[in-house]
C-alpha cells in the first residue's frame, strides 16, 4: 500500500484515478488546486504524485519542480490530455518517472504504479 | 458527461461544445434531408470516405509492416528513415480517423484521442536529445574531457594528457557544441535530416546522391563569429599561431563505441590560418558515403555522432606506425608496424616497411623487414608505452605513434583494440542443394517440422503441435494456430497483413508468395530459413535450436528505441470484430485503431441504405436480362462513361467487377428463372396504395445497387425476401470482403428457418463464415484473393437466385440437407470451383 496524490483541474479525471487505485489498496487524495496539493505534500508526504500538466494557475511541470524540491523521494507521473514532446522532455529531465497521455487506461496506470513500487522495494 | 464537458478522464474532447452541436445538427440534417431528397450525394460522399479509408488502411498496414521488418531483421537504415516512417504512419492513421468520422462525427470523435495518445508514445520513444548550441566551443585537452563534448578520440587523448608520463602532443578541441552551432547557423540540421530520411533499407545506394549534397552545403557554410573568436583565442594561447597544424576528426562514438577507423578525415601540415577550411572538410567527412553507411551499419544515428575536431601541432615524423598491445590468440604478444614519414600510407592500407613483435612474458623482441628504420631501444620504448596504455585502459589498445626528427616518440591516438568476431553461429549449416523453393519474408526465424496442410474450410484448431503449417493464404484466423506451429508457409499472402504482425510478435517464422508450397506432402519434413527466404528439405533446425536466439538481435540503443516505439504501434488487441471489446476504448495501439477504422467503415457501408431504399435521384434503371426490377447508382467507374446521360443501362455498360460476378451467378443456368414472374418488393407493394405505379420503372419497390469499379453495395428485394450484399473486389486480398445478409420474409416461421438453414449449409460449404439469428443469416468471406472472392460472389449469386426463387415447401431438416447437397453439386458442375474439402 502506498500514498498517492492526484492533481488534475478536472475533478472527473481525479475521481476516476482514485477509484482505480483505491481498488488496488492505495490511499489516494485528489486535488484540483495546485497550492492545496503542494501543501498536502509538504504536511503529509506522498509516495507517488500523479500530475496533470494543464492546471488552473501554474503548469504541472512547475508543480513537479516544487515537489522534487520539497520531497525528492516522491515519484512523479505526468498525465496529460495535451501531450507535447517539449513538456515530455522537460518533465522527464526534471525527474518525472513517466509521461502518460489521456485517455486514462486502467491497466496502464496500474502497471506503471506497480513498477514504481517494485523499484522502491528493491532499492 | 463527456458530451457537455470539454475535458474528462478521456482527455480533451476533440470537438468543442459548439462544434459538437454543429456536427450533431449537420449529421442529423444530412442523414434525414439528404437521405430523403439527395441520397445520391450522401452516398457518393460516404463512398469517397470509404475509398480513402481503404487506401489509408493499406498504407498504414504497409508502414507497420515495414517498421516491424526493420526491427525484426535488424535491417540497416538511417534512424531518420525510421522517424519518417513513423511520422507517415501517424498521418495515415489521422486520415483514417478523419475518414471514419465522415460517417458519424460524434460516434467516432473519441478515436482522435486514442490516435493522439499512441502516436505520441511512438514519437516519444524515438525522441533524441535536443543538441545544445551553447558554449564551450573549444576545450583544452590538458584536462580530462567528456566524450559528449570533445568526441571519442579527444576524450582519450585528454585522459592520456592527465597521465603526465605519456608523450602526448598538447592541443585543444573544437567541441561538438561548435558542430551543432555551425549546423544551426547555416540551417543545415533540417536539410540533413530530410536527406538522411531517404536512406531506407531498400535505398541505401541513394547515399551516393545524398552525400555530395550535404557535403557541398557544409563547405559553403559560414563560420559563426563566436566560434571564430573562440578558436583564434586558443590558437593564440597554445602558441599555434603561424605554425603548421594537424586537425583530426573526433566524433562522438568514434573509437569508443565503434572504431570508425578511417571513416573520417584527418589533415596534417595545415598552416594555422587555414584552420576554417580544414574544420569544414572534417565536418563534411562525417557525410561521406562510406562514413554514412558505416554509421548506419553500427546502428547509430546522426544525432548520436556529432563531430568534434582536435587541433594539434603538426609533428614532422621520421618514422610512424601502429602498435597493437595484444594478439588475438596470444594476449601477451604485442606487435608493431612502421613506415618512414607520416604514416598515411600505412593507415590507408598500404604495406609496412618493418614490423616487430614483443613477447611480454619472456621479454623477447623480434624485428623483421627494414631493420634500419628504427633502432631497438626506441622500439622497446614504444612497446613499453603500449604496455602503460594497455594497463591504463585495462584493455588491448590500437596505438598510433610517430618518432620525430629529434628521435622523440609521440602518441597521437589510442583506441580499444577490436578483433573481427567469428562468423555468426547462426549462419545456417545448409547448402543451396537442400533448398526446395523460396518465398517472400513475412516474419523472421528458422524452424523445422512436418508439413501440415490446412484447407481453408478447416478450423485452425485442427493443426497439430510442432507442425510447419502450409496454407493458401494468411487469414487472421490463423492467429489461433500460432502457438502450436513452428513455422508457416503460404502459397500467397503478403507481409502487410494482420497475421504477419502477430506472427512477428510471436516470433514464428513465416514465408509467403511460395506457390510451390502446393507440392509439399503432408508429413514431409521441411525447414524454413525465412531471412533467407528459403524452404529446405529435411530437418536443419532441430527444435532446441529453433528457439529465438537472444543474441541474434543487435541490441543497440536505436533498436531498443524502435522496439519501445513499436509497443504503441504493433500489438493487435482488437481481434474479434463481434466481441464487446471491439471498441474505441479498447484500442491500445495504432494497429488497433487501423483495424477498428476498417471494420467500422465496412459496417457503415453495409448499413448504407435502409430498408426503404434509395430515392430515385441519380439512379438509373438497370436491365439485367433477368426478371428483376433493379436500379443502379454509379459512384465511381461502376458504369461505362457512355452511359452517363442514359436513363437506363444494361449489362454491357457494367464496369463494376463485383457486380459482374454477382450477376453472372444470378443469371447462371442453375437458377432457372421463371420469366413470367417479375421480382420486386411484393410485400411493400401489396401494403402500399400505389397500385397505379409502373413497378418496372419505379424505384419504389425496386432492387438497388451502388456501384464502383471495385465495390458493390446491393440491396435486393426479391418477392418477399430482403438481401444486402456489400463487397470489395480488387487485386489486394487484404482489402477484399463479401458481407451478406438475408432475411426471409415469405412463409411461416418454420419455412423461413428452413430456408435460412439451406443458405447456411451451402455458403458454409463455400467457406463463408456464418452468423445466424432466427430467420436472419449473415455471412462473410474476408481478405481472400481476387480470384476466390470473385468466385464466391458468383456462388452467392447462384445461391440467391436458387433459394430466393424456391417455391418448394421444405418438409424437414433432412430435406434441407438433401437439397443443399443437390445445389452444391450443381454449382460445382457449373463452376470450375476446386473442391477444397
Amino acid at each position: 500500500m502506498s500514498t498517492i496524490l492526484v492533481l488534475d483541474d478536472v475533478m472527473d479525471a481525479g475521481i476516476m484515478i482514485k477509484r482505480i487505485l483505491e481498488r488496488k489498496g492505495h490511499s489516494v487524495n485528489v486535488f484540483t488546486e495546485e497550492q492545496d496539493a503542494l501543501d498536502h505534500v509538504g504536511s503529509h508526504g506522498v509516495d507517488i504524485a500523479i500530475l496533470d500538466i494543464k492546471l488552473k494557475k501554474i503548469s504541472g511541470v512547475e508543480v513537479l519542480k516544487e515537489i522534487k524540491k520539497s520531497s525528492p523521494q516522491t515519484e512523479i507521473i505526468m498525465l496529460t490530455g495535451y501531450p507535447t514532446l517539449e513538456t515530455a522532455r522537460e518533465a522527464l529531465s526534471l525527474g518525472a518517472r513517466e509521461y502518460l497521455v489521456k485517455p486514462i487506461d486502467k491497466a496502464e496506470l496500474e502497471s506503471k504504479i506497480q513498477a514504481i513500487l517494485q523499484d522502491r522495494e528493491s532499492s | 458527461m463527456p458530451l457537455f464537458s470539454r475535458e474528462s478522464a478521456l482527455g480533451l474532447h476533440p470537438l468543442s461544445r459548439m462544434q459538437q452541436t454543429r456536427a450533431h445538427v449537420y449529421h442529423l440534417f444530412e442523414n434525414t434531408f439528404f437521405k430523403t431528397f439527395l441520397p445520391g450525394l450522401l452516398i457518393k460522399k460516404k463512398y469517397a470516405a470509404f475509398l480513402r479509408l481503404r487506401q489509408g488502411d493499406r498504407s498504414a498496414l504497409q508502414l507497420i509492416s515495414k517498421l516491424e521488418e526493420i526491427q525484426q531483421r535488424s535491417l540497416p537504415c538511417d534512424y531518420e528513415h525510421i522517424k519518417r516512417l513513423c511520422s507517415q504512419l501517424d498521418d495515415q492513421v489521422h486520415n483514417l480517423v478523419e475518414s471514419l468520422t465522415t460517417y458519424n462525427p460524434i460516434r467516432y470523435a473519441l478515436l482522435h484521442n486514442y490516435h493522439r495518445k499512441y502516436a505520441f508514445y511512438m514519437r516519444l520513444a524515438l525522441l533524441e536529445d535536443q543538441p545544445s548550441v551553447d558554449p564551450p566551443y573549444t576545450l583544452s585537452l590538458d584536462t580530462p574531457q567528456s566524450e559528449e563534448l570533445v568526441g571519442g578520440k579527444a576524450a582519450t587523448l585528454s585522459r592520456l594528457h592527465a597521465s603526465k608520463d605519456l608523450p602526448v602532443p598538447e592541443g585543444f578541441s573544437i567541441t561538438t557544441r561548435a558542430f551543432h552551432l555551425y549546423l544551426k547557423k547555416n540551417r543545415l540540421r533540417e536539410m540533413i535530416a530530410e536527406r538522411l530520411a531517404e536512406l531506407g533499407p531498400d535505398n541505401l545506394e541513394a547515399v551516393h546522391q545524398i552525400s555530395p549534397e550535404i557535403q557541398d552545403r557544409i563547405y559553403e557554410g559560414e563560420l559563426p563569429k563566436e566560434l571564430i573568436a573562440s578558436v583564434e583565442a586558443n590558437l593564440e594561447s597554445h602558441g599555434f599561431k603561424g605554425s603548421s597544424l594537424a586537425l583530426r576528426s573526433s566524433a562522438v562514438g568514434e573509437d569508443l563505441q565503434a572504431s570508425f577507423a578511417g571513416q573520417f578525415t584527418s589533415l596534417i601540415d595545415i598552416p594555422s590560418h587555414n584552420w576554417p577550411e580544414a574544420f569544414r572538410q572534417i565536418l563534411a567527412s562525417k557525410y561521406s558515403p562510406h562514413a554514412l553507411l558505416y554509421r548506419i551499419g553500427q546502428g547509430m544515428s546522426e544525432g548520436m555522432t556529432p563531430m568534434a575536431v582536435i587541433v594539434m601541432p603538426f609533428i614532422r615524423s621520421r618514422v610512424s606506425g601502429i602498435l597493437y598491445t595484444r594478439g588475438q590468440e596470444a594476449p601477451w604478444s604485442a606487435s608493431l608496424f612502421m613506415v618512414s614519414g607520416t604514416g598515411e600510407d600505412l593507415a590507408g592500407g598500404s604495406g609496412f616497411e618493418a614490423s616487430a613483435t614483443f613477447d611480454r612474458s619472456s621479454g623477447a623482441l623480434s624485428v623483421s623487414g627494414k631493420a634500419s628504420l628504427l633502432d631497438e631501444t626506441l622500439i622497446r620504448e614504444i612497446f613499453d608505452l603500449g604496455d602503460s596504455l594497455d594497463r591504463l585502459f585495462g584493455q588491448g589498445q590500437d596505438v598510433e605513434w610517430v618518432v620525430d626528427d629529434g628521435g622523440k616518440i609521440h602518441i597521437v591516438q589510442s583506441r580499444p583494440l577490436r578483433f573481427s568476431s567469428k562468423a555468426s553461429q547462426r549462419q545456417a549449416q545448409h547448402g543451396r542443394e537442400a533448398e526446395l523453393f523460396t518465398g517472400q519474408w513475412v516474419s523472421s526465424g528458422q524452424a523445422s517440422g512436418p508439413v501440415f496442410r490446412l484447407a481453408p474450410s478447416q478450423s485452425p484448431a485442427a493443426v497439430p503441435h510442432g507442425a510447419v503449417l502450409v496454407t493458401e493464404e494468411l487469414p487472421p484466423a490463423l492467429t489461433l494456430a500460432l502457438p502450436k506451429v513452428t513455422a508457416i508457409v503460404a502459397e500467397r499472402g503478403s507481409p502487410a497483413c494482420h497475421l504477419a504482425s502477430v506472427a512477428r510478435e510471436a516470433g514464428i517464422p513465416v514465408l509467403c508468395n511460395a506457390p510451390q508450397a502446393r507440392d509439399l506432402q503432408p508429413g514431409q519434413y521441411i525447414s524454413l530459413d525465412s531471412d533467407q527466404g528459403q524452404v529446405l528439405e529435411g530437418i536443419h533446425f532441430p527444435s532446441q535450436d529453433s528457439a529465438p536466439d537472444p543474441f541474434r538481435r543487435r541490441s543497440t540503443l536505436l533498436s531498443q528505441r524502435l522496439e519501445s516505439a513499436l509497443t504503441s504501434v504493433s500489438p493487435l488487441h482488437l481481434r474479434d470484430p463481434d466481441s464487446d471489446d471491439f471498441s474505441i476504448k479498447a484500442c491500445r495501439s495504432l494497429h488497433d485503431i487501423v483495424r477498428f477504422v476498417h471494420e467500422s467503415g465496412v459496417r457503415e457501408m453495409f448499413s448504407l441504405v435502409g430498408r426503404r431504399g434509395l430515392d430515385a435521384l441519380g439512379a438509373k434503371r438497370f436491365l439485367t436480362g433477368l426478371p428483376l426490377v433493379m436500379h443502379v447508382l454509379d459512384v465511381h467507374k461502376g458504369l461505362s462513361s457512355e452511359s452517363r446521360s442514359a436513363k437506363s443501362v444494361n449489362t454491357e455498360h457494367l464496369r463494376s467487377k463485383p457486380m459482374r460476378h454477382l450477376l453472372a451467378g444470378l443469371g447462371s443456368p442453375a437458377v432457372e428463372w421463371d420469366p413470367a414472374i417479375l421480382h420486386y418488393d411484393w410485400d411493400a407493394y401489396s401494403k402500399s396504395s400505389a397500385s397505379f405505379v409502373n413497378v418496372e420503372k419505379s424505384t419504389m419497390f425496386s432492387s438497388y445497387a451502388i456501384l464502383a469499379e471495385e465495390y458493390l453495395h446491393a440491396l435486393l428485394r426479391f418477392g418477399y425476401h430482403f438481401v444486402v450484399v456489400d463487397t470489395v473486389l480488387c487485386p489486394e486480398a487484404e482489402q477484399n470482403y463479401i458481407h451478406f445478409s438475408f432475411k426471409g420474409g415469405g412463409g411461416d416461421t418454420e419455412q423461413r428457418t428452413y430456408r435460412v438453414q439451406l443458405i447456411t449449409h451451402i455458403l458454409e460449404h463455400f467457406q463463408y463464415a456464418i452468423h445466424r439469428a432466427s430467420d436472419l443469416v449473415e455471412a462473410s468471406f474476408d481478405r481472400c484473393s481476387q480470384e476466390d472472392t470473385a468466385q464466391n460472389l458468383h456462388v452467392l449469386g447462384i445461391v440467391l437466385g436458387k433459394t430466393v426463387l424456391l417455391d418448394m415447401r421444405l418438409q424437414d431438416e433432412a430435406q434441407v440437407h438433401a437439397l443443399a447437397s443437390t445445389i452444391i453439386t450443381k454449382i460445382h458442375d457449373l463452376l470450375p470451383v476446386q473442391d477444397r474439402a
